[in-house]
Parts: structure tokens; C-alpha cells; sequence
């Protein structure tokens, strides 16, 4: 179900290196801004320690930090014969 | 229960082992119990083998086993380099990948349509990994047995196995069920890599096998401040597992 966050002046969806940098700028500028991410809360002593995010199995092969895909992707199938 | 009291049981069923005897004659009286425990020399720490702890099957059928060692066996042969495909492991890497969430497909796009992809698509098919394994070994057991006498893969010569591996690696050996066998292969293929290759914490590179044998020092290895002094030189190291940092 839909909830409706407290108005905003900007909100980024998707706080990767551009959205971080504008997110910066924009509250320097005096915005109140909200940047919205999906997934589950991360942090650093748990998510990115050393020597656990070396994992290559994990991480590279098995994208454990991705986006599920059986739960939502984009996916190219094909149609033509 | 609280966790002294936790311990107290704990100490009291481990001498009432000790003094087995005097706990199993029922006739003795609850004083001499209690007494064979207090003269109880303090038991020695129960110790596990961690390497045999560490081997088994948990989803492999034993015709799963037989094929994925011979497999392994035969891609990674004993020899001056590494021990065998199974004394490093791989099947055992092969066995958990598949048991645990990776081989349910539990991140992995299993929707349709179902149309065979063209190479750059990926992976196309409706199976699991878990599923893709066992259908692909019973097709190539199916495969073998009507090539080669009613013998399954493992039951192969070495020079009949190659013959095998390259025929589903190509794509010329066409299964039963329409399964593309090719699929089969680099997925396997794939396991058999990782388990060579990967953190020995997942089954497979055992003892560091692969690592030592290319010079791979494994997870925290960095040699950034000795940049100068090992410029253009071999770097040495012993291999660290996740294990072995964490």
C-alpha cells in the first residue's frame, strides 16, 4: 500500500554517486531534500567489512548486494522466431 | 532456565557419562551416585575432526556424486599442480551451491517466455540450477548408457569422458528431454571453477590448493605500501582465506 512521506522540496531517487553529489549541492543551496533508496537498510560494519565483502562467490558471482531479480528486473526474452 | 543453570546440567550429564556404570546400576543409591561424580576426574573437551565435519552431501543422490566427482576428477586431475577435483573439493562446493539458495533459484528470473535466447541473452531456461543439475545429469547418463554399453558418465574411460564433456560443451550431444546441453555444460562448468577457485569457506579449495598454485594470496592481501619494492617482482604470500581474517 501507497504511503504518503511529509512534503518536500527534492526528492532523488536513487542515491548513487550523482544523486549524492546533487543531494550535496541542493542542501547547500538551503533544500530540504529526501533521497529515497530500495532495498534494505545497509551498513558498513555489516554490509562492507573486510574480509566478508571480498567474497567474490557472494558478491560477484551470486550479486548478493543487487536488486533480486526474481523479484523485479528487466529482462530481455526472446520473441522472434 | 538460566544459563548457570544451563551449565550445571550440563557438566552433570557429561559425569554422569564418566561414571556410566554407577548411573546404569539402577540398585545403587542416590548417595553413591553422587559420589562417583564428585571422584570423577574432570572430562577432557569433546573435539570434533573439522575436516570430516566439513565433507558430505546435503542434496546430492548418489548418482549425482558419482557424476560430479568424475567430472571434477577428470577436469582437475591429480598431478604436479593441485590434488584431485574431489580431494579439492568441488563436489562438496557443487553439493551447497545447489542445496542452498543459489541452486532454488531464489534471485534468479525464472519467468517466461521460453524461447531459446541467442548467446549474449543468458541463462533462458525455466529450471533452477538445482533443477538444471539433475536433469542434466540423468540426460547425460541417459546419453552415455545408449553410446557407450549401458555405462553411465562415471562409469567412462578417461578418453570417452572428454569425448562426453566436448560433445555437451559444443552442443552436438542433443538430450532426450530437448534440454540444451551446452546450458548444462557452462553452468556445470561454471561450479566446477568456482569451486576451484572460490573461498575454501564455501566447500571447494581445500587447504588453498588453486590459491598457492597460481599465487593468489587470497582476500586481504594489499601491497600498495610496498609498491616500489616489489616493482616488477613476484610477490609472495600465504594465501588468506575469509576464515582465516575473520
Amino acid at each position: 500500500m501507497a504511503t504518503k512521506l511529509k512534503e518536500t522540496d527534492v526528492v532523488i531517487v536513487g542515491l548513487g554517486w550523482t544523486g549524492g553529489i546533487l543531494a550535496k549541492e541542493l542542501a547547500e543551496a538551503g533544500m530540504k531534500v529526501v533521497a529515497i533508496e530500495r532495498g534494505r537498510m545497509r551498513s558498513p560494519a555489516n554490509d562492507f567489512a573486510v574480509p566478508n565483502i571480498r567474497d567474490e562467490i557472494r558478491y560477484t558471482n551470486r550479486t548478493d548486494l543487487m536488486m533480486n531479480t526474481a523479484q523485479d528486473t528487466l529482462t530481455v526474452r526472446n520473441l522472434t522466431k | 532456565m538460566s544459563e548457570k543453570e544451563e551449565v550445571s546440567r550440563r557438566d552433570l550429564l557429561r559425569s554422569a557419562t564418566v561414571a556410566g556404570a554407577a548411573v546404569a546400576a539402577t540398585v545403587a543409591p542416590a548417595g553413591v551416585v553422587s559420589q562417583a561424580q564428585a571422584q570423577a576426574p574432570a572430562a577432557a573437551p569433546v573435539t570434533v575432526n573439522a575436516a570430516a565435519a566439513s565433507a558430505g552431501y546435503t542434496f546430492f543422490r548418489p548418482v549425482d556424486a558419482a557424476f560430479f566427482e568424475a567430472v571434477a576428477d577428470h577436469m582437475v586431475p591429480a598431478d604436479q599442480l593441485t590434488p584431485s577435483g574431489t580431494d579439492l573439493g568441488i563436489p562438496v562446493f557443487i553439493d551447497r551451491a545447489l542445496a542452498g539458495s543459489w541452486g532454488k533459484g531464489d534471485k534468479l528470473y525464472t519467468l517466461g517466455p521460453w524461447k531459446i535466447g541467442t548467446p549474449n541473452q543468458g541463462y533462458q531456461l525455466p529450471l533452477t540450477p538445482a533443477e538444471l543439475f539433475r536433469a542434466g545429469v540423468d540426460q547425460t547418463n541417459i546419453h552415455c548408457a545408449k553410446t557407450y554399453g549401458g555405462k553411465p558418465f562415471d562409469g567412462l574411460t578417461s578418453a570417452q569422458k572428454e569425448e562426453v564433456l566436448k560433445g555437451l560443451e559444443s552442443g552436438a550431444i542433443k538430450f532426450e528431454s530437448g534440454l540444451p546441453s551446452n546450458t548444462f555444460f557452462a553452468e556445470m562448468y561454471q561450479t566446477v571453477m568456482q569451486g576451484m577457485f572460490g573461498d575454501p569457506i564455501y566447500g571447494g579449495n581445500r587447504d588453498k590448493a588453486s590459491w598457492k598454485m597460481i599465487g593468489f594470496p587470497g582476500v586481504v592481501a594489499v601491497n600498495q605500501k610496498n609498491i616500489v619494492e616489489y616493482r616488477n617482482k613476484k610477490y609472495t604470500a600465504d594465501p588468506l582465506s575469509i576464515a582465516d581474517v575473520g
